[in-house]
C-alpha cells in the first residue's frame, strides 16, 4: 500500500498503484458476476 | 431457545461491551476517538463499511424477501461497484487531503459555514430519527420470535451499542464491526450448509434449485424499463448508483469509516472491497431465503410467520381462521407432493406435465398464503401487515440445531448493532465538530471535545431508543423517516457534485440548490408514482441545475 503523500492527488502517479487497472478489473468482475447471475437465472427458471 | 443458545447470545453481548471498554483506555484525543488517529488497515475499514451498510432489517428482510419474492432484489446492488470507483477517484482523496472530521466540514472549506451547517443539520435530523428505526425494526421481530418484551429488545440493542460506542469511539466501532461481520458470514454460511445437508433423501442441491427456479424464485434480472417498478436492472444500475454515491460519499456514517484508514490508498481499497464482495454476499443472503423456501416445500411451514398477530386475528374470528388453516394445510400437502413428483420426473417424458402441476400447486399455495395475510390485515385493522421479516428468524428458531440458533440470533443482533454503532458515532462526530466546536464552544480544548463527543453519543443513543419505542407502534413513523431520508439523499449528493465538479458553483448556489432539490423530490413524490430509488436522481439533478444557475446569476 502506498503512503498518502504519494497518492494524495487522487490520480495514478509514476511508481504508485495502477488504479486505472484496478478500477477496470472491478468493473469486469462486476459484469462477469451479473452475466453469471443471468445465466444462473435462465438455467434454473427454464 | 435452549440454554446453550442463550449462553452464546449473552457471551456475544458481554464480549462487545468488554471490547469497547478495553479500547476506551487508549483514546485520549478527538482524532483518536472520531478517526482512530487515521491508523486503521484497509481490510478492517472495508469490513466496517460493509457492516455499517448491513442493518439487521437488511439481513432478515433480504432473506424473507427471497423466500416470498425471489432473488430480484439483487439488482438493487448492480450500481454499487461503479459508485465505489467514482468515490475512489473523487471523494476519498478530497476528504482525506482536506483533513476533515466530517463530510460537511469539507463544504465549509469549499463554500461557506451556512452550507456546512445546513447539510450537517439535515444529516443529524434524518439519521437521528433513522437510527431509531434501525433499532425498532429488528427489536419488534426479535421480541415476537424470542418472546421478549419490545422494550427489552430495544434497550438490549440500543444501550449496549451506545455503551461500547461511547467508551471506545470509532476504534471500538470498527473492530467490533470486523467481529460482527465474521459472526454474520459464518452464521449464514453454516445455515446454508445445514439446510443443504438436511434436504430430504433423493433431493440434491440441483433439484432444490430446479424447484425454486420453476416457482420463479431465481429470476434475478428484469430488463424492463419501468420507473414505477422498484427493482429492475435499470433502477439498480442508474437510480441506485445515485443512492450509493450519496450514501457512501456524503453520509457521515460511511465517510467516517474510510477517513479512519491509514492512507488515501487504504481508504480506496476499503471501498473497493465492498465493490468486489457486496453482490456475492447479497447472493448468499438471498440464497438462504431461497433454501428456506425449498425447506418448507418438504416440511410444514406456519401459515403466517408472525404468530402474535395471527393468534390475535384467530381470537376474533376463530372459525374463519380454522377454515383458512385447513385449506392452507391441504394446499401445502398438494404442493409437497407435486414438488416430489416434479423432482422424480424432471428428466423423463412426463417432466413437463409434472413441472406444470408443481407450478400450479405452488400458485394455489401462494393464493392461500395471500388470503391468510389479508385475513390478518382485515381482522386486526392493519393494512400494512406483512410477515416477510419474520420468515428467517422463525425458521432459525424452529429448525436450526443447538448452538446455531444462538449464533444466528447473535448475528441478527450483530447486524443491528454494527449499523447503530456507526450511526451513533457519526451523529456524535457531526454534533461535536459541526456544531459544538464550530458554533457553541469555538475555543474548546481536546478534553472538552472528547467529553462532548462521549456525552453526545450517549444522548443520541437514548434519543434513538426513545424513537424506537414510538416507531414500534407507529408504522407510519417508519415510512416518514425513510421518505425523509430519500428526499434528502439525492439533494445532498447534488451539493457535493457542485463542490467537486463545478468550479463556478458558489455558496449561495449550493445552499439554495439543496433546498430546491429537496422541494423537487417532495413534488415528485406527491405527484407521481415513481419508485423511491429515482428520487435520488431527481434530487441530485435539480440541486446541481439550480445550484449552477443560482451561482451564475448571483
Amino acid at each position: 500500500m502506498g503512503e498518502e503523500s504519494k497518492n494524495s492527488s487522487g490520480k495514478p502517479q509514476s511508481g504508485s498503484i495502477g488504479w486505472g487497472r484496478i478500477y477496470i478489473s472491478v468493473l469486469i468482475f462486476t459484469v462477469i458476476v451479473i452475466v453469471l447471475l443471468y445465466f444462473f437465472s435462465q438455467y434454473y427458471s427454464g | 431457545m435452549h440454554l446453550v443458545d442463550w449462553s452464546i447470545v449473552i457471551a456475544y453481548l458481554a464480549y462487545v461491551i468488554w471490547h469497547g471498554l478495553k479500547l476506551s483506555r487508549g483514546t485520549t484525543d478527538t482524532e483518536g476517538f472520531f478517526l482512530a488517529g487515521r491508523s486503521l488497515p484497509w481490510w478492517a475499514v472495508g469490513l466496517s463499511v460493509m457492516a455499517t451498510q448491513m442493518s439487521a432489517i437488511t439481513l432478515i428482510g433480504t432473506t424473507g424477501q427471497a423466500y416470498e419474492d425471489g432473488m430480484r432484489f439483487i439488482q438493487f446492488y448492480f450500481g454499487l461497484p461503479l459508485a465505489m470507483i467514482i468515490l475512489c477517484v473523487t471523494a476519498v482523496p478530497l476528504f482525506y487531503r482536506a483533513r476533515v472530521f466530517t463530510a460537511y466540514e469539507y463544504l465549509e472549506q469549499r463554500f461557506d459555514v451556512k452550507t456546512r451547517t445546513l447539510t450537517s443539520f439535515f444529516f443529524l435530523l434524518s439519521r437521528g430519527l433513522g437510527v431509531g428505526v434501525i433499532i425498532a425494526a429488528p427489536a419488534v421481530v426479535l421480541s415476537i420470535v424470542l418472546g421478549w418484551d419490545e422494550l427489552v429488545t430495544i434497550f438490549v440493542i440500543g444501550l449496549s451499542t451506545t455503551l461500547y460506542t461511547m467508551l471506545g469511539g470509532v476504534q471500538s466501532v470498527t473492530w467490533t464491526d470486523v467481529k460482527q461481520m465474521a459472526i454474520i458470514l459464518v452464521g449464514l454460511s453454516l445455515c446454508v450448509f445445514v439446510i443443504i445437508t438436511n434436504l430430504p433423501a433423493g433431493v440434491s442441491f440441483n433439484d432444490a434449485m430446479n424447484v425454486a427456479g420453476a416457482a420463479g424464485k431465481l429470476e434475478t434480472i428484469d430488463f424492463s424499463f419501468d420507473l414505477n417498478e422498484r427493482y429492475t436492472f435499470w433502477s439498480g444500475t442508474i437510480a441506485a448508483l445515485f443512492l450509493f454515491l450519496s450514501y457512501f460519499g456524503c453520509d457521515q456514517s460511511q465517510v467516517q469509516r474510510y477517513l479512519t484508514a491509514r492512507s488515501v490508498d487504504e481508504g480506496r481499497v476499503s471501498l473497493l472491497m465492498s465493490a468486489f464482495l457486496k453482490i456475492p454476499m447479497q447472493f448468499l443472503f438471498l440464497l438462504v431465503g431461497i433454501l428456506v423456501f425449498v425447506f418448507y416445500l418438504f416440511s410444514t411451514p406456519p401459515m403466517i410467520f408472525n404468530e402474535v398477530d395471527v393468534t390475535r386475528a384467530a381470537a376474533v374470528q376463530p372459525l374463519e381462521h380454522e377454515r383458512l388453516q385447513g385449506e392452507f394445510a391441504d394446499a401445502h400437502q398438494l404442493r409437497h407432493l407435486a414438488a416430489l413428483r416434479f423432482i422424480e420426473q424432471q428428466n423423463t417424458a412426463e417432466g413437463i406435465t409434472a413441472r406444470a402441476d408443481y407450478i400450479a400447486a405452488n400458485e394455489a399455495y401462494q393464493d392461500k398464503r395471500r388470503e391468510a395475510t389479508e385475513f390478518v390485515r382485515q381482522t386486526n385493522g392493519d393494512s400494512s401487515f406483512s410477515d416477510v421479516n419474520y420468515v428467517f428468524p422463525v425458521f432459525v428458531i424452529e429448525n436450526m440445531p443447538l448452538g446455531l440458533v444462538g449464533l444466528i440470533v447473535a448475528a441478527i443482533l450483530a447486524a443491528a448493532m454494527s449499523s447503530v454503532a456507526a450511526e451513533l458515532n457519526a451523529l456524535a462526530t457531526a454534533s461535536t465538530m459541526d456544531f459544538y466546536r464550530r458554533h457553541i464552544n469555538v475555543n474548546s480544548s481536546e478534553k472538552e471535545m472528547l467529553r462532548f463527543g462521549r456525552l453526545s453519543t450517549l444522548a443520541w443513543g437514548v434519543f434513538a431508543c426513545i424513537i424506537a419505542t414510538f416507531a414500534t407502534n407507529l408504522g407510519s413513523l417508519i415510512e416518514v423517516v425513510n421518505t425523509f431520508g430519500s428526499f434528502f439523499y439525492g439533494s445532498l449528493l447534488g451539493v457535493f457534485v457542485l463542490a467537486f465538479a463545478v468550479p463556478r458553483a458558489k455558496s449561495a448556489g449550493a445552499f439554495y440548490g439543496l433546498l430546491f432539490g429537496i422541494v423537487s423530490v417532495w413534488i415528485a413524490s406527491s405527484t407521481t408514482d415513481i419508485a423511491f430509488l429515482w428520487f435520488n436522481v431527481v434530487g441530485c439533478l435539480v440541486t446541481v441545475a439550480a445550484g449552477y444557475l443560482i451561482s451564475i446569476v448571483r
